[in-house]
């Protein structure tokens, strides 16, 4: 369980984090989603102490994690992808962590086992790709058995078969009971792991909602509609609550009515169809949408453009 | 995914699982030590590095001794150029190069942290920050101490087998306290780069802000001359050091050897108050 409460931090002029309030619970995975400097690894940093909060509070199980005896088995935090000395070996890195709390070497053995490094273990970590960084990241998080995993953006540098393992590596240590808290800024990502979702953006919670309430208010109940007969179909399917719009000479966008009312419209008016497709909800869309007003600049969209991610 | 800890068995099941309690043993500070000890012993470079700072101190001792013998045996041969004679501290003149490297290795052992992001990983642990400082700077130097007595043990014993007939054993006045001055010094000067480390951060910085403390400011007193800077001078670091393993009596202003150590502990000091505030104050 991890609370925070009116958590601000400000660096000069800039508040990074502005009087965010949430509670990330045990037992699902919660997303938390936003743009690129919408405030994400601050507010984890936070979490963990590393950085100071300027005022507000910020606990982990109820406690501030700073006086925990165990921090090591409260957190397991994957924060940078590389918290790593790049001239020691991976095997030797989680060793000299593992120190820290009197964790054994077998522990240290099983968890690079676990997250597919067992072979590459004695290979200095600074020769690593960044997919082999992630997964030593998720091996020190789990290292301590801890019962809050925080992961800041743990699927960059993945491979497609390295974003599924770690979405269901996500999904069954929440079913262990454990807190899960997991940052992106691919909501489509995020719809296929997360159970609840904070959305953030400019430092300020936006949303804190399930994600089914999420993906059903991003449904957006446009019909798209390709044919010759624009215009004539347009003037044919004018009336109350219906809304048409005339998207290139050819292409009607339909709201108000079903995909089957408009080609029941059509076979009446004996208007020949393309194409007839409702809108699929798109969350990438609802999310640049929801986060459009909070982003810095707008020149931020290009790198927020979503990248296909293989599922 | 298979063989985390415990296997609740609800996975699939409506129930959530009872909330994860975690357990086992927790941080402590012989742990973090040990952690520290690690992080020193798996690097390469921490074992090139003070080879490297023993190799100079031996070598020179061995090339200092020679010169020296044949300046011992012949004395017309450099022109009545009486030069330092002083068998017992004159071949461990090496020291100003191996300062300088045992220094860096204390620099290296925090800012290579900060310029990898280990330091993150670090500081999550060890929320508190301060055990870190106060383990990093027993284990740096139990290690440096060691090596550099180990350094300078060889280093006098070459020598004096070098200077033959000239040479004087560990019984001679004063020897063993120069051995373990110069050790001790060089230990030192170590534990000072460590805390130039926290405080600077960066590798470059803090090895600048350290060969500035022991090389450039007693030149710049020196140049100015003055009697304020003469002063001074005499509680810079190296002149500090020079003072810990020194065979003659102080004279004018020159500290005596337990001057020195004290001055250099103060030195150290400083250091470390540096890194508290730092480490206190700024986010890491």
């Amino acid at each position: 369980m991890i609370q925070a409460n009116g958590l601000t931090k400000r660096y000069g002029e800039k508040l990074a984090v502005d009087d965010v309030s949430f509670t990330v619970r045990p037992g699902i995975v919660t997303g938390f989603l936003g743009p690129n400097g919408a405030g994400k690894s601050t507010t984890m940093r936070l979490i963990v102490g590393l950085d100071r909060q300027t005022s507000g509070s910020v606990t982990v199980n109820g406690k501030d994690y700073r006086q925990s005896p165990a921090p090591l088995r409260e957190v397991g935090a994957l924060l940078e992808a590389k918290a790593v000395h790049s001239s020691r070996s991976a095997y030797n890195h989680l060793r000299v962590l593992a120190a820290t709390h009197g964790i054994s070497s077998q522990r240290v053995m099983t968890v690079l086992d676990l997250v597919g490094l067992a072979d590459v273990g004695r290979k200095r970590a600074g020769a690593f790709s960044l997919g082999m960084g992630q997964r030593l990241g998720i091996a020190s998080a789990l290292l301590g058995d801890p019962g809050v995993l925080i992961l800041d953006e743990p699927i960059n540098g993945l491979d497609p078969e390295g974003i599924r393992w770690v979405r269901e590596l996500l999904t069954s240590l929440a079913a262990e009971g454990r807190t899960v808290f997991v940052s992106s800024h691919l909501m489509s990502e995020m719809a296929l792991t997360a159970d609840h979702v904070i959305v953030v953006g400019r430092g300020r919670v936006i949303a804190d909602v399930p994600m089914q309430q999420l993906i059903a208010g991003a449904s957006s109940g446009v019909v798209r509609v390709q044919t010759p007969g624009a215009a004539q179909l347009a003037k044919a399917l004018a009336r109350d609550g219906v809304t048409v719009s005339q998207d290139g000479s050819e292409v009607l966008d339909v709201t108000g009515l079903s995909a089957g009312q408009i080609g029941q419209v059509a076979l009446d008016e004996r208007i020949v169809l393309h194409g007839l497709a409702a809108q699929e909800a798109s969350l990438e869309e609802a999310f640049m949408e929801m986060t459009r007003d909070s982003l810095d600049f707008h020149a931020h969209l290009q790198d927020e453009t979503p990248q296909e991610t293989a599922v | 995914m298979t063989g985390t800890a415990t296997a609740s068995g609800s996975a699939t099941g409506k129930t959530p699982a009872p909330t994860w309690q975690s357990s086992g043993s927790g941080l402590s500070f012989p742990r973090l030590l040990r952690s520290e000890w690690l992080k020193l012993r798996t690097l390469r470079s921490t074992w090139i590095t003070l080879v490297a700072a023993m190799v100079v101190l031996v070598l020179a001792a061995g090339l200092i001794a020679n010169h020296l013998h044949g300046n011992l045996v012949d004395p017309g041969r450099f022109g009545g150029d009486r030069g330092d004679r002083d068998v017992l501290t004159t071949p461990l003149r090496g020291f100003g190069l191996t300062q300088l490297v045992v220094g860096v290795l204390g620099v290296l052992a925090v800012s290579g942290e900060y310029a990898t992001g280990m330091i993150s990983a670090t500081f999550m642990l060890v929320p508190k920050r301060l055990p870190v400082l106060w383990a990093k700077l027993l284990v740096f130097a139990a290690l440096a101490f060691t090596a550099m007595l180990v350094a300078s043990l060889a280093a006098f014993f070459l020598a004096q087998a070098v200077l033959g007939s000239y040479g004087v054993g560990l019984g001679a006045h004063h020897a063993v306290r120069v051995v373990f001055g110069l050790a001790g010094y060089l230990a030192l000067v170590g534990l000072l780069g460590l805390g130039l480390g926290f405080i600077v951060r960066s590798t470059a910085g803090a090895i600048a802000a350290l060969v500035g403390l022991l090389l450039v400011a007693p030149g710049i007193l020196a140049a100015l001359g003055t009697s304020w800077a003469t002063t001074i001078s005499h509680y810079l670091p190296l002149n500090a050091g020079q003072a810990m393993f020194s065979n003659t009596p102080a004279t004018g202003g020159d500290l005596t050897p337990g001057g020195g150590t004290l001055t250099m502990l103060l030195w150290v000091a400083a250091g470390v108050a540096g890194s508290v505030f730092v480490l206190q104050s700024r986010d890491a």
